[in-house]
């Protein structure tokens, strides 16, 4: 039954990662706006070609906050 | 002669949408492939987005276009070229590369949202722009060299979408960091509550199952561990709070329930550390994390509900603008930096200018309280918000109309906050009622303790947790600020929501005549006396021009009409406005007095007046001293009014304060039905003291007015409204600015205040049943605080989506007379 110590310690550590990874998900503003991502994925694709500057630079930009 | 607003009103009873923004419009007048709209500017938009191959804007919401109410002016952005203004509102500068942020309001549906995205589709030199439509916000990279931040403002403005610039340097809205913050609670509260719940999982066992000692000391060290943060970080806002409260001798919601998670914390640490007890850290990590839960759960509904108020809707006031030599009436949201307007007497400044005609005497006491006319001379600069005492000046605007400082002229509270006694009694029972919940938890904490101990600690907590009257709160802003934007739709505007309180309790409303009663606009004017040459006809016209007086206004209309040439308005050499009495103006050498009889011949002998006409009123006429005669002016009543009138006498006890002679004596007496309360000849003082009379007798006045000879009186009144017809001119002392199209359903705009506080006294019924039997249940301990943390916000949020529901069905039932107008967009999605 000692292992109950050690896996307790385990289970809480694990917790702890997935808080963190909470955490992190609130400062870079993920939940800043939990709507418009919603209704842009249902967007249709542009013609080919027009849509190409957008994506790298879109990511560029969450980045850089 | 109308505003925007009431033109849209109006316009044609075909059901045909606008393809653009969806408002009414004629099939066929404006049109575009196969599609109509309604002006050229809706179409225009259509065009330059189909253009560029955008059609599918169309086809994520119906009618997702933004009307445009003002033509987009090329020269309001022109300060974003200056370098430093720029770079105040850019986030980030480069060569090559520019970042700015925007507010933009106006964006309302998904197809907003697609069209803003692909900006760069429609724009060239804009790279990436990106929504995020909770904020309303947009942000955009483009490139410097192929584009300026100010065109990139204009094409959204030419679009529809105007921005609001805000300065990069104000940082982030503390609201967005404090949303986060409440997030961080929730989570860190929600990490420990499920494994202290786990942890906590043995003490559920029953005793035979129980772990030996070793682990049970282990699994409560970790949990108090755990309970830390809980209490020092997630529930920091509460304690603090109420710690503040407490220091200052205060009470407020948050005191009981930081005692409930005291005493929770302090006891189960007490057992877990030196009896070697469970302690109940999984009740107290739990009641947390739902109280933040459900704080959050409110604060989204609230802002779903909430409302800015709508600042383009307010003011159907339009502004005497000159443009080619011609005069005529347009909305002050048009007038242009440029423009040329005229103000009357009496009339108000709509924004800032400079006078370049006339001179001013401006009375700044709406803005400085200072009522001193300040002479102001030809060439100089006169500010929004002043009131012309002098003769009409002609202005030149130097910035277009800013509405929401006008708007806060009105709403300026000045010192005193009136509060409404519910307002005062949800207070006072509020707080009474912490202190009541303190002494019922005591009680129960007693009682437990000697009864069956383990139970008192969360009877305790589920006491001091459920019984929060915290939704006595909220209900007023909730019922009032919907009632405000529901009758501001129908174009009743009220000062803010305390009027409507006052509203509701109107026990006698008192009418004004000339203006009010009887319509602004078509009257039939005729002339008795010595025969007046066209030059002193032409001099009557200056004269009265310079007066915004509703006789004045119809006696211009009349000459008008029928001076065989129209010669130009000189203005007057010297022109002074006696309220209530008349006008003297000396123009081209003759002195001219306008107005009452004895005003005119200064004589105070009646004997000599001419018979006066039924139901007219007279403006008598003299030349440098000698009587000349009288312009009989005869006038209709508003359309509906006679209708209104027998229903609200039949609530209310009515009065008419006119300051005309008895001539529409019987004519009144049969509108009203009644001999007593129609008061003639009275002076703006008497009207006064007409009304200081009726509260001493303890009666709740509305005073109905014109705003602009009544001022003194909707003063006094206990509820002021000032009727607006298209003129610019209200008072800042009403409480109320009444479009005149919709006079005749006065009766259902009282209905209304009166119906939401009676959905007000019922929401602090639903209120006191929630803690009523809430408090039942957790005295006697079959309540676990747990679930007193998730009945609580819920019935916050009852009480608040029951006073917002009311407001909405009232609005149903009293106010929707004609078909809603399409201002609302906000909720279209939210």
């Amino acid at each position: 039954m000692e292992a109950l110590f050690l896996l307790i310690a385990i289970s809480l550590l694990t917790a702890l990662g997935f808080l963190g990874a909470f955490l992190w998900a609130v400062r870079s503003k993920q939940y800043d706006d939990d709507f418009t991502p919603a209704v842009r994925m249902l967007f249709d694709d542009a013609p080919a070609g027009n849509n190409k500057d957008s994506e790298p630079s879109a990511k560029h930009q969450v980045n850089e906050d | 002669m109308s505003t925007p607003a009431t033109d849209r009103k109006q316009t044609v009873t075909d059901s045909e949408k606008c393809f653009h923004c969806g408002d009414r419009c004629t099939p066929g007048e404006i049109t575009s492939s196969t599609h109509s709209f309604c002006c050229t500017g809706c179409k225009s938009v259509y065009e330059l987005l189909s253009s560029c191959g955008m059609d599918n804007y169309y086809s994520y919401a119906e009618n997702p276009g933004i009307k445009q109410l003002k033509a987009p002016e090329r020269e309001a952005y022109a300060w974003l070229d200056a370098a430093r203004a720029a770079e105040k509102i850019l986030d980030y500068k480069s060569d090559d590369l520019c970042k700015v942020s925007f507010r933009i309001p106006a964006m309302h549906c998904a197809s907003c949202i697609w069209l803003i995205e692909n900006f760069q589709k429609l724009v060239p030199g804009v790279l990436t722009s990106r929504v995020n439509f909770v904020k309303r916000e947009a942000r955009f990279s483009y490139d410097p060299r192929a584009l300026s931040l100010r065109g990139l403002a204009e094409q959204l403005v030419a679009i529809g979408y105007e921005p609001e610039l805000q300065r990069a340097d104000q940082g982030e809205k503390p609201a967005s960091k404090e949303a986060r913050k409440l997030i961080y609670q929730i989570g860190v509260a929600g990490f420990c509550f499920g494994n202290i719940m786990l942890l906590s999982l043995p003490e559920y066992l029953d005793k035979t199952g129980t772990p030996d000692e070793r682990y049970r000391f282990f699994f409560g060290m970790v949990n108090l561990v755990l309970s830390l943060p809980v209490l020092i970080f997630s529930a920091k806002d509460y304690l603090k709070s109420a710690y503040t409260a407490v220091r200052r001798r205060q009470i407020n919601l948050d005191v009981p329930i930081s005692l409930g998670i005291a005493a929770l914390w302090i006891r189960s640490a007490y057992e877990i550390t030196a009896l070697g007890g469970g302690g109940y850290m999984d009740s107290l990590a739990a009641l947390v994390f739902f109280l933040l839960v459900g704080k959050w759960f409110q604060q989204k509904t609230y802002d779903s509900l909430s409302f800015e108020r709508d600042y383009k809707s307010y003011f159907p006031i339009s502004v005497q603008r000159i443009e080619a030599g011609t005069e005529e009436a347009c909305g002050i949201e048009e007038l242009k930096k440029g423009d040329l307007f005229r103000v009357r007497s009496g009339e108000l400044i709509p924004a800032d200018a400079v006078i370049t005609e006339g001179t001013g005497a401006i009375d700044y006491s709406f803005v400085t309280g200072e009522s001193d006319p300040v002479a102001v001379s030809c060439g100089e600069k006169v500010f929004a918000g002043g009131r012309q005492k002098g003769a009409s000046l002609i202005l030149e605007a130097l910035k277009p109309v800013n509405q929401s400082y006008l708007t806060q002229l009105w709403n300026d509270e000045t010192g005193e906050r009136e509060v409404h006694r519910l307002e005062a009694f949800a207070d006072r029972v509020g707080r009474k009622f912490t202190y009541v919940v303190l002494l019922i938890a005591a009680a129960t904490a007693v009682y437990w303790f000697f009864h069956h101990p383990p139970t008192a600690w969360n009877a305790l907590s589920a006491v001091l947790i459920i019984a929060c009257p915290c939704a006595l709160a909220l209900s007023f802003p909730f019922a009032f600020g919907g009632a405000v934007r529901y009758l501001g739709r129908c174009g009743f505007y009220l000062k803010n929501g305390h009027a409507l309180g006052k509203m509701a309790e109107v026990t006698d409303i008192i009418f004004d005549k000339t203006g009010t009663l009887t319509h602004g606009k078509s009257a039939e004017v005729s002339y008795e006396g010595k025969p007046l040459s066209e030059n002193e006809l032409a001099a009557v016209r200056t004269a009265v021009s310079n007066s915004g007086h509703p006789l004045s206004r119809q006696l211009q209309a009349y000459l008008e009409k029928n001076l065989s040439e129209p010669l130009a308005i000189a203005p007057p050499y010297s022109y002074r406005e006696y309220t209530g009495m008349g006008i003297r103006a000396e123009i081209g050498g003759s002195l001219y007095a306008l107005g009452k009889f004895n005003f005119v011949t200064e004589t105070s002998d009646p004997d000599d007046a001419p018979a006066e006409m039924n139901a007219a009123s007279e403006v008598h006429l003299s030349a440098n001293g000698t009587y000349m005669g009288r312009f009989i002016i005869k006038k209709t009543l508003r359309p509906g009014t006679k209708e209104l009138i027998p229903r609200l006498k039949s609530e209310y006890s009515l009065s008419l304060l006119s300051g005309d002679n008895d001539a529409s004596r019987s004519e009144m007496e049969a509108l009203f039905g009644q001999k007593d309360g129609l008061h003639f000849f009275q002076s703006p003082h008497d009207k006064k003291n007409f009304l200081a009379g009726l509260r001493k007798e303890g009666r709740v006045s509305a005073m109905v007015g014109d705003g602009l000879n009544d001022a003194g009186a909707l003063e006094e009144s206990d509820f002021g409204i000032s009727v607006a017809d298209d003129v610019f001119r209200f008072t800042p002392a009403s409480d109320a600015i009444a479009d005149a199209q919709g006079f005749s359903a006065l009766d259902s705009r009282f209905r209304y205040a009166k119906g939401i506080l009676n959905v007000v006294r019922a929401s602090f019924v639903l209120s006191f049943l929630y803690n009523g039997i809430g408090l039942w249940f957790a005295v006697q301990g079959l309540l676990k605080p747990v679930i007193a943390a998730i009945l609580m916000p819920i019935s916050s949020v009852t009480v608040v989506v029951f006073v917002s529901a009311g407001a909405y069905f009232l609005n149903r039932k009293h106010l929707e007379t004609h078909p809603p107008e399409k201002t609302d967009k906000n909720h279209v999605f939210k």
